[in-house]
Parts: C-alpha cells; sequence; structure tokens
C-alpha cells in the first residue's frame, strides 16, 4: 500500500510540475503561446526631475489588454534589487535616484506576479535626451546670414553633457522638402544665399547622446519656428548706387566730348602741325586798318599800281611834272627829256636810293587816288651811304636792306645830293608809267613804302 | 560576566581576522587583465560625479594629498583597498554610491574580481549615519580622487 500510494503520489507531482513548466497557470489561463507576445521597449531620461531619473517602457503592440500586466526592472540598483513600474494609461515608468548607472538591468514582463518575459537593458544605453527648446532665427543684415539658437536642459546635468543635435527647416509651402545640419552646439548660421528671399520657413531641432558611454536615442522635436526671409531688392547701398550712375554718366560724357573736339582741339595739342608761316602771320595781324592789305600775295595788289623807282628829282620839278600829269600826256620824248634832265650830274643817278624809313607821324603807306595811284614811298638820298652795299656791276645793288632797282648798273654809286624835297623818277623802260611824286614834308627825305615796290619780273 | 567579556573579545578578535582575510584576497588580485579603457570611461561619466557629490564641494586639493601609484594596476589596488576596506575613523565608505559603482566596474572589467559583498540590509541601518561625513572620510576620498585622477592619466597611453 505505501509503495503503490508513493507511486500515485510521484505520478500526481509529475504532472504538476510537467503541467506548471508547460504554462498552465492556477488561475487556468494558458499563458503558453503569450510568452513572446508582449514585445516592449523603453527608453532612459537622466536627471529628468533634480537627480532623480526616468525609465519608461511601452509595449510594442498597442492593441495588447495590459490590465494584469506589470513591468519589474532588477539589477544594477542602488540599495535595493528590484524596482516595480508604475503604470499611466499604456505606459510604465520609474522615477527614481537609484540607477547604478553600471552594468546591465533586467526588465520583465509580469502577469499577476509571474515574470513573462524579460529583456536585459542597460540604462545608459537607452538613453533617450529631453526635446531642445527656445528656438530663435535671428537675421543679421551685415553678415547676410541667419543666426539659430536654441537651449538644451543636457548643458546643466552632471551625466550624458555631450549631445548631437540636428536642425531640420523648410519653407513652408514645401512640406515634405526638409533640410537637415547636424551641429554639437546650440548654435548654428544659416547662409541667406541658401534660402529663397520672401519666403516663410519652418525650423525645429532635436537631440541624442554623442558619447562612447552614453547611447539612446533621438529626442522629441522642439517647438516649431517661423521666419520670413527678406526680400533682394534694394540691397545695394543708394549712396553706391548714385555715385555709380554719376560716374557712368560722366564717363559717357567726356567720351563724347573727346570724339567731337578730337579734331578741332585734341588733336593739335597732342599732335601739332608745323606751322605755315603765311597763315601764322595772317593771324598776328588780325586787325587789319582799314584800306591795308596784308598779303602776299600779288593779286591782292592789282588795283595798287607799283611802280619801280630809278631816280630822285626836285619838287619843283616834281611839281611842274604833276601839272603837266593833269594835262594830256607828254609825249615819249618828254619824258625822256624830264628824266635825262633829272640825270644830270648833280642830280642823283638814274638810280633811285630807296630806303624805308619810318614817318614821323605821317602815315607809313597809301595809295594816292586819282589816275595814277601812287603809294607813297620814302627816299633818303645820301652821297655814300655807310649801308650801302655794292653788289657788282651787273647785280643789283642794296641799300639799307634795299634791293636798288635795276637800271643802269654802270657809274658809280648814288652821288650824294643836296637834297630839298625828294621826288622819284620812274624807269623809262616802263611805259605808260606815271610818274611817282614825294610827299613827304622833309625836302630830304622820300619815303617809299613797301607797297610801292615793284617787283620785277 | 566571564563569557560577556570572553564574548566581546573573541568578536573583536574574529573580526579584525576577518578583515585580515579580505585584505589579503584582495592584496592577492591581480589587477593586470582589467580592461582599464573602459574602467576609465566608467569613471569619467559615472564615478567622478558620485566622488564630487560626496566630496559635496569640498575640494580634494585642501588635505594632503600625497599619494602615488606607479601604473593602473597599482592604482586599482590602492583603490581597492581605500574604498573598500575601513580604517581607524572612517569605516562608512564601502557603502557609498561611489564606492558601490567602483566595485561594479571593477567586477565588470576585471576578470576573476569577486568584489565586496555588500549586506543591502546593513546599508539601509547605516544610511542615517552615512550621512554624518566626517573629515576623516573627506581626506579618504581625496586620497581616492587622486589615485583615480592618476589612473586616468596614464590608463591613456
Amino acid at each position: 500500500m505505501m509503495i503503490l500510494g508513493t507511486a500515485f503520489g510521484m505520478v500526481f507531482y509529475l504532472l504538476q510540475v510537467v503541467s506548471g513548466e508547460s504554462g498552465y497557470a492556477q488561475n487556468g489561463d494558458f499563458d503558453d503561446a503569450e510568452l513572446d507576445d508582449y514585445p516592449f521597449s523603453c527608453y532612459s531620461q537622466l536627471e529628468v526631475d533634480g537627480s532623480q531619473h526616468l525609465l519608461t517602457c511601452t509595449f510594442d503592440d498597442t492593441d495588447v489588454n495590459s490590465t494584469n500586466l506589470e513591468f519589474e526592472i532588477c539589477g544594477a540598483l542602488l540599495d535595493v534589487k528590484c524596482l516595480t513600474f508604475n503604470k499611466m494609461q499604456e505606459m510604465y515608468f520609474i522615477r527614481t535616484k537609484k540607477f547604478l548607472l553600471i552594468g546591465d538591468s533586467e526588465i520583465c514582463v509580469k502577469l499577476k506576479g509571474k515574470k513573462i518575459t524579460c529583456r536585459k537593458m542597460n540604462v545608459v544605453k537607452i538613453v533617450k535626451p529631453e526635446a531642445p527648446f527656445d528656438i530663435r532665427v535671428i537675421y543679421r543684415e551685415g553678415a547676410n546670414d541667419f543666426l539659430v539658437t536654441f537651449n538644451t536642459s543636457h548643458l546643466q546635468k552632471k551625466y550624458v553633457k555631450e549631445l548631437l543635435h540636428e536642425v531640420a527647416y523648410r519653407q513652408e509651402k514645401h512640406e515634405n522638402d526638409w533640410m537637415h545640419v547636424n551641429l554639437s552646439s546650440t548654435k548654428l548660421a544659416l547662409l541667406q544665399r541658401k534660402l529663397q528671399p520672401d519666403a516663410m520657413y519652418e525650423i525645429k531641432v532635436r537631440s541624442i547622446p554623442n558619447h562612447d558611454y552614453f547611447e539612446g536615442f533621438w529626442s522629441e522635436w522642439s517647438p516649431s519656428f517661423h521666419f520670413r526671409t527678406p526680400e533682394i531688392t534694394g540691397r545695394m547701398d543708394p549712396i553706391l548706387l548714385t555715385i555709380s550712375i554719376l560716374s557712368f554718366f560722366s564717363v559717357s560724357l567726356m567720351v563724347i566730348l573727346a570724339c567731337a573736339l578730337w579734331k578741332k582741339r585734341i588733336k593739335p595739342i597732342v599732335w601739332p602741325s608745323l606751322p605755315d608761316h603765311k597763315k601764322t602771320l595772317e593771324q598776328l595781324c588780325k586787325k587789319p586798318k582799314k584800306n591795308l592789305n596784308v598779303s602776299f600775295n600779288p593779286e591782292s595788289f592789282l588795283d595798287c599800281q607799283i611802280h619801280k623807282v630809278d631816280g630822285i628829282q626836285a619838287r619843283d620839278e616834281a611839281e611842274g611834272f604833276l601839272q603837266d600829269t593833269s594835262l594830256p600826256q607828254p609825249e615819249e620824248s618828254e619824258k625822256q627829256r624830264l628824266v635825262g634832265g633829272v640825270q644830270s650830274p648833280t642830280w642823283p643817278s638814274e638810280h633811285a636810293v630807296i630806303t624805308p624809313k619810318t614817318f614821323r607821324g605821317d602815315s607809313p603807306l597809301g595809295c594816292l587816288a586819282g589816275n595814277v595811284s601812287m603809294c607813297e614811298a620814302l627816299v633818303l638820298p645820301s652821297s655814300r651811304p655807310p649801308d650801302f652795299r655794292d653788289g657788282g656791276k651787273n647785280g643789283p645793288h642794296v641799300y639799307q636792306g634795299l634791293l636798288l632797282v635795276p637800271g643802269t648798273t654802270n657809274g658809280p654809286g648814288p652821288t650824294p645830293f643836296p637834297f630839298q624835297s625828294g621826288i622819284l623818277t620812274l624807269n623809262p623802260a616802263a611805259q605808260g608809267q606815271p610818274i611817282l611824286t614825294s610827299l613827304g614834308s622833309s625836302q630830304e627825305e622820300a619815303y617809299v613804302t613797301m607797297s610801292s615796290f615793284y617787283q620785277n619780273q | 560576566i566571564l563569557p560577556d567579556a570572553l564574548l566581546f573579545v573573541l568578536s573583536v578578535f574574529f573580526r579584525k581576522i576577518f578583515i585580515l582575510q579580505l585584505v589579503g584576497l584582495v592584496l592577492t588580485y591581480n589587477f593586470t587583465d582589467c580592461d582599464f579603457e573602459k574602467i576609465r570611461k566608467k569613471y569619467q561619466e559615472v564615478i567622478y560625479q558620485a566622488l564630487n557629490k560626496y566630496m559635496n564641494g569640498v575640494k580634494s586639493t585642501e588635505f594632503n594629498n600625497y599619494i602615488y601609484c606607479e601604473d593602473p594596476p597599482d592604482c586599482l589596488a590602492k583603490i581597492d583597498l581605500i574604498t573598500f576596506y575601513p580604517t581607524h575613523g572612517c569605516t562608512t565608505l564601502a557603502k557609498e554610491i561611489f564606492a558601490i559603482r567602483t566595485n561594479a566596474t571593477l567586477t565588470l572589467q576585471c576578470p576573476g574580481y569577486s568584489g565586496t559583498q555588500i549586506n543591502n540590509t546593513q546599508a539601509k541601518k547605516k544610511r542615517k549615519k552615512r550621512q554624518v561625513t566626517t573629515n576623516k572620510c573627506r581626506k579618504q576620498v581625496s586620497h581616492l580622487m587622486e589615485l583615480w585622477r592618476r589612473f586616468s592619466r596614464i590608463s591613456k597611453q
């Protein structure tokens, strides 16, 4: 009996043990199939409330009936072996200072005190930082950029101080076109040229642990900040614009003036031409006096009869001659007689010594009106003029720089002649030419002007 | 009366024997095979903060910290000794947060290191005593900080 009882006892014991291992619980619920149906994930937040840490776990499947489910963490704790989570709606959390922060912990899902599923986790490897806050964007006109600044509570924490931040911005009308920038500091400069002008932008930031020891997940996004980029127009400084316009017009005006005045004004200065002496002299005598014909062109003096001077006669004879000239034209023989009479030894030779002399108060040059147009001439007789140069028998004689009209070269030079009033005799070869008379007041001098020279052909 | 006196003498005697045995155990452990890099990281991120908090603003330089360790194993050995073995005037260091973290670090990163088995119930009772930090203990902790700093510098090489 004892042996039989023992055998039955052992059988029932074995049955109980086997049924227990197969998941048959006391309450009749069959949990074997549900062991792997409670996947969950957790994250930690260190120093979230002063020195207290926060560990939060949730089921991955939101449809799980978590009415009787609990979470428990064991290991890597200070002063205690295990801690039980608190439940708030579908979320399980622990707020405590007792995390050792070294080594792994075991987090289990318990159903009515019995562990259903467990996962080994290291609290420092599932860190989820707190979301950044106070994000601001300031436009810097001088730098042509936007300075983005934000704040994070981890700057004042003892653990998890080093974070990697991600800034995301987009143009509001482009919904899914986000631009991302990673940085380790809390300041970022966005260049203006990389943004559209006069557009609204949205910007936000999040963080993740950036350290060898602490690892984890991205934080929640910070609250978005909206800003508008300025327009591009009116960038140029107004003063600079005004100066540019004035400079352009000044240069254009200078170019036009240079083209217009090149030939007349600029080229003669830059590349002066050799002066024409005739024109230069004409320019110098810009204001000729009345009836003063300044020209080197003989045709200009066609109306001014130029007579060759051969000798000087006395006034009386000259006066007589003048009277005669009012009469009909004397014959040729009488002319010759006059000329011969004139050619007395006491008279000067047939060569008239003509020298220019400045008049004293008298008009230097003039042509007498009348049948015979005569020009005043100045004659200075002398025996041996000091300036007389004997140019040779055949050559012209020069007196005081004057060219003596060649007539007869034979004979001596002009002899001094006490002259009361000098007159000029004409060249007998020149027929039909009137006789010049002296108009000078001095008896000793006769004046012949430049215009009375007759240039022998 | 005699049995009480005898019991008292024996308890003191056995306590000292126990401590000596522990010291013997520690001194016999060779920290050469430890992962110094991981130990250094844990010191920089976790243990240093606890040491600093224990000092509560008192700078370790205020004490005469003439203490030296030659190499990383020597530094760890001395850290272990000062942290876990009470001295006259300071017997509660082993129950501090920094000590627990040091124990956990050495247990994880030094193969064969058994560590110090701290009775959690006793830790609860003595928590109030822990709050009263003596100057002697601060001096010891300043030594610890100096050893850890030395270890952190030479273990980077």
